[in-house]
């Protein structure tokens, strides 16, 4: 049986792991899922300094709270990007890293440098007229398939019911490079599954 | 998406295909799940 750690997209929390987590359980494996600061049931919990390092340091930590586990890290969307941060600090607590329908860190550049600068720019303007001034508002569904992130075929309804729980999250950690290396260790063994609907700009 | 997939396989991680769905985890975690096994070590 495995340990898999799962980490959330942004603006989501670990209620967005509820079924797979349950299954996974079922089959016995160990599943932890948590929720990030500032996102989600923990919204109240983050503030402007909140960034990418704040993400990956909890993550390190629960991988590095028992020394005789390795983990199956599975990282979606942003979460990819806390996966790869983390997996640099402790990468002989993780034996597998699955990028699922992620971004993947590249080293020194943070998420909003492989965004359209059409859609940073929106979540930063979003971001300021915010109540808290730090939590970017979620991307409404239309916006994301007008710039291209959601592909042809894809039912809006269902995507908007099953995200209408999507809530602010820590815009600084949009704003802050990751220095990660981009080959995983070789202790590691790293997998990408990739949705054909993501699409992002590389430099 | 195919110059970010095709950059992480140059890098050397292996791409595999999901299942059909837009957020597999929520719409198909049972399908999601058994993909996931295989990629345990």
């Amino acid at each position: 049986m495995a340990n898999f750690l799962l980490i959330h997209g942004a603006g989501t929390g670990s209620w967005l792991w509820d079924a797979e987590a349950a299954v996974l359980h079922e089959r016995g494996h160990t599943v932890l899922a948590p929720t990030l600061t500032g996102v989600g049931d923990r919204a109240d919990e983050g503030d402007p300094d909140t960034n990418l390092s704040t993400h990956v340091g909890e993550v390190v930590e629960q991988l590095d709270a028992d020394p005789s586990r390795r983990w199956v890290l599975v990282g979606f969307s942003y979460g990819g990007w806390v996966a790869g941060g983390a997996i640099d600090r402790v990468p002989d607590r993780v034996a597998a890293l699955i990028y699922l329908d992620a971004f993947v860190p590249v080293p020194g550049r943070s998420m909003f440098d492989l965004m359209p600068a059409q859609l940073r720019d929106m979540l930063e303007a979003g971001t300021r007229i915010s109540d808290s001034g730090w939590q970017m508002p979620p991307v409404p569904l239309e916006r994301l398939g007008s710039l291209g992130a959601i592909g042809r075929g894809v039912n809006l309804d269902q995507v908007r019911e099953l995200l209408a729980r999507r809530a602010g999250h820590p815009i600084g950690t949009y704003r802050e490079p990751v220095g990660v290396p981009t080959r995983a260790p070789e202790t590691c063994r790293a997998s990408m599954l990739p949705a054909p609907t993501i699409q992002l700009r590389t430099r | 998406m195919t110059a970010v997939v095709a950059r992480v396989r140059e890098s050397g991680i292996p791409v595999h295909s999901l299942p059909t769905g837009h957020f597999p985890m929520l719409t198909m975690p049972v399908e999601l799940a058994d993909l996931l096994e295989t990629l345990i070590p």
